[in-house]
């Protein structure tokens, strides 16, 4: 068996999920480093180089809107669900629910 | 400047310049963010080595600025197993008559010697390999990028698929390769590659002119293949044949045909040329050449005319009306 076949396939089953956690976690506002402490802090870690990037494809789809201000003598960018962004994380946790309930049924 | 500030100016220099400042804030201000939070845990500064080992955990800077940066592709998943095919093809059908053909002329009219192969019929072989494999590269990355801008592969009617045993499929990989072959020929035909020496005479080259007939016939063949190319295009972009393209490609064969004859009827292809001292070797080379010449013109206008045959045949069997389309 491929060593690194367990790495890929989480690495599947993770990709789909971030991308729900990180809009869930943008219900209310954050910058990059406190979003990636709050979803490390529940359990979910994520690095740099997937969040950022992510967090950029996401606000070109219209699903996040950002600013820049300064906080703490630096400037940071805000990141938060826009409207359409709500209106997708409802469906895909709509979604994402009748996913797991029938993993469940299945596993 | 410290480790970190190296760090994401290496980042930087990675990225498109649009997004440069704001990726490289953004991303200044999070890896700033965990060292002073380490600093504060450990009431202290961190040294250049713990510095290190945050900035490790984060991937070498053209990996990170990779991350930012939207997936391109010169050739993607599904022209790569063709392209592959078509390298296949290429060491097959160019690499291997380079080393055979060539190989021969050599041993047999200049220097049989181990040598004498490492140094003149392997690296023109390599240089073959090298030309073919580009040109190989180059069709399929237009083609890669000309499938997004026609959207050929999204735009297509199940229902207008043909019978498994409709006799007017091209297959793809006949395409790409009389494609490929056609494209090589036309580049050598306008004179953008030049045969490479292959004939030595006590280590000079000597020079392979074409005869008069090439000249005649240059326009008739370079339209020729100009006319294939379109043909084989139209193939890929769509497998099943109309009756417009089986009667053009009927026509360009005939053409074909009618250039062969001609070639057929003259007898002189090459002319070797060298000094005074070697013409009894060069005129066996040439002879040998131009027989070579000769029942490789009888060999391709048997394949044309059968060609031309089987066209058709195809047009008289396969169903009339139907227009198939991709």
């Amino acid at each position: 068996m491929d060593p690194n076949l367990f790495d890929t396939l989480r690495l599947e089953l993770r990709r789909g999920s971030l991308t729900l956690a990180v809009l869930a976690q943008l219900r209310s506002e954050h910058y990059g480093y406190t979003l990636r402490k709050a979803l490390a802090d529940l359990g979910l870690d994520i690095d740099e180089g997937t969040l950022y990037p992510l967090l950029r494809r996401l606000e070109a789809q219209e699903l996040l809107t950002s600013e820049w201000r300064e906080e703490g003598g630096r400037n940071k960018r805000f990141y938060k669900l826009s409207p359409d962004g709500r209106q997708i994380l409802k469906q895909l946790l709509a979604e994402w629910k009748r996913i797991n309930s029938s993993l469940d049924r299945i596993v | 400047m410290d480790i970190i500030d190296r760090y994401l100016a290496a980042v930087r220099r990675q990225l498109p310049p649009a997004q440069q400042d704001d990726i490289v804030r953004e991303l200044g201000d999070s890896l700033r963010s965990e060292a002073e939070e380490r600093e504060a845990e450990i009431g202290r500064p961190l040294n250049e080595d713990e510095q290190a080992a945050l900035l490790k955990k984060r991937g070498h800077p053209w990996l990170m600025a990779s991350r930012y940066l939207t997936q391109q592709y010169l050739i993607g998943p599904s022209l790569y197993p063709y392209y592959r095919k078509a390298l296949g093809m290429v060491v097959f059908w160019v690499v291997l008559p380079i080393v055979l053909f060539g190989g021969a002329i050599h041993t047999i009219y200049s220097d049989a010697s181990v040598a004498g192969w490492i140094t003149r019929v392997i690296p023109t072989a390599w240089n073959g390999a090298i030309y073919s494999v580009g040109i190989v590269t180059i069709v399929f990355a237009i083609l890669e990028h000309e499938r997004v801008r026609l959207n050929v592969l999204d735009n297509w009617n199940p229902k207008r698929l043909p019978n498994a045993d409709d006799v007017r499929e091209v297959p793809r990989s006949e395409s790409v390769l009389g494609l490929i072959f056609t494209l090589t020929f036309l580049i050598f035909w306008t004179g953008a590659f030049r045969v490479p020496d292959l004939i030595f005479f006590n280590s000079e080259p000597a020079r392979i002119a074409g005869g008069p007939v090439w000249g005649q016939l240059y326009w008739p063949i370079l339209v020729s293949l100009i006319a294939s190319i379109g043909i084989y295009l139209i193939d890929m972009v769509r497998p099943w044949r109309s009756t417009a393209v089986s009667m053009a490609d009927i026509v360009i064969n005939l053409v074909n045909l009618g250039i062969l004859s001609i070639m057929l009827r003259a007898n002189n292809y090459v002319q070797v040329q060298t000094t005074a001292e070697h013409l009894e070797k060069a005129a066996r080379a040439e002879y040998f050449i131009n027989n070579t010449f000769m029942v490789t013109f009888t060999v391709i206008a048997i394949i044309t005319a059968w060609d031309v045959l089987y066209e058709i045949w195809r047009l008289v069997k396969s169903r009339p009306a139907r227009a198939y389309a991709l």
